[in-house]
């Protein structure tokens, strides 16, 4: 450290926010380096000055004018929240009465007995003796390795 | 060096379930706590951006885009680095499109000041004040330098906080800052030199 200058450790030294290996060494070498010693000073004189810069203040009005524009804002956004979803919904309502006529209609055969056609096709393919779900859902698969018996018995 | 912004967020979150509520109880807190930190983000701003009219625009519209990115702001965190982030990303963005920012020549810097530049005007005679040789200086550092020069010499922050706020590593802030002040310690050296003699 007494060998090269340690520039950049100088402010780190001046603010104390160095560890305590790295500012023992930047002070032994302060201990025998005059140039640095002058640089550490300059420094500290630059941090005085830039300390003793006056605090600006914000104008009084400008909060409270920032704070309801915010306010104001954050109604708007609910408000047109609002409205989006009250439009959507009567998009969506102006829709459907205007095109659910148009939509194909089951034919007169298929009318109320599609379902127990369906039921009884299903049943005679697979003549499971319970076809509720549950009961369907427990059943093994025809290729799970345990049920050969059923694919041959279908 | 203490820190003197250490103000973690106390003030617990909304526990309402409608999105108005949370709305509502996002908006109440982040008033109080923009509030709580508004002169130190406006004197982050102002020194960034150099003037009054640039602050106040700045400081507005980074308060506007931090209550939208409310949500995301972690609790545990400090507020007021969050916010001077935020500040720092808009500032450099608006230096970013317009390609240009106020330019002071260093022999301005050096003029010694006269008679002549003193007014009666109190807010004539605050902004000559803050328009002094040191402010001028600093407006001539580059923003990458100028920024970890406000916010540890200027607003007192940690070399750690100065990091979160520029969110770079500590090793930045501290070679940056470093930087800035050997480059103000050459313009300002006529104004040191009378500071050490006494004058000052």
């Amino acid at each position: 450290m007494t060998e090269a200058h340690p520039s950049d450790v100088l402010s780190g030294y001046l603010d104390a926010a160095l560890s305590p290996q790295q500012a023992a060494e930047v002070a032994a070498h302060l201990a025998e380096c005059e140039s640095c010693r002058a640089v550490l000073g300059d420094l500290q004189s630059v941090r005085a000055v830039l300390r003793a810069v006056p605090r600006p203040s914000p104008h009084p009005a400008l909060l409270p004018r920032m704070l309801a524009r915010l306010a104001a804002g954050r109604q708007r956004e609910a408000f047109l929240v609002r409205w989006g979803v009250t439009v959507a919904v009567m998009a969506a309502a102006a829709i459907a009465i205007l095109f659910l006529p148009l939509a194909p209609r089951p034919s007169a055969a298929h009318n109320g007995t599609r379902y127990f056609r369906q039921h009884a096709e299903m049943t005679q393919t697979l003549p499971i003796p319970d076809v509720s779900l549950p009961s369907y859902l427990s059943t093994p698969l025809p290729y799970h390795p345990a049920v050969d018996e059923v694919r041959e018995w279908r | 060096m203490a820190d003197a912004h250490a103000t973690v967020l106390d003030i617990p979150r909304a526990e309402t379930t409608t999105e108005t509520g949370r709305r509502a109880g996002d908006l109440a807190q982040f008033t109080e706590l923009l509030t709580r930190h508004w002169d130190s983000a406006y004197r982050y701003a102002y020194h960034l951006a150099g003037n009054a009219p640039d602050a106040q625009d700045l400081v507005q519209q980074a308060a506007e885009e931090a209550l939208r990115a409310y949500r995301r702001f972690d609790p545990n965190t400090h507020f007021d680095r969050w916010l001077l982030r935020i500040i720092h990303n808009s500032y450099i963005d608006k230096v970013r499109r317009e390609r240009r920012r106020p330019m002071f020549s260093l022999d301005e810097i050096r003029t010694p000041l006269t008679d002549t530049d003193q007014t009666h005007d109190p807010e004539a005679a605050a902004e000559f004040r803050l328009s002094g040789p040191a402010l001028r200086a600093l407006m001539a550092l580059p923003p990458e330098f100028r920024a970890p020069v406000i916010l540890v010499d200027l607003e007192g922050f940690s070399y750690d906080g100065a990091a979160q706020v520029l969110h770079c590593p500590v090793g930045t802030v501290r070679s940056r800052l470093h930087r800035g002040r050997l480059a103000l310690r050459e313009w300002l050296r006529p104004h040191l030199d009378a500071l050490r003699s006494g004058d000052g």
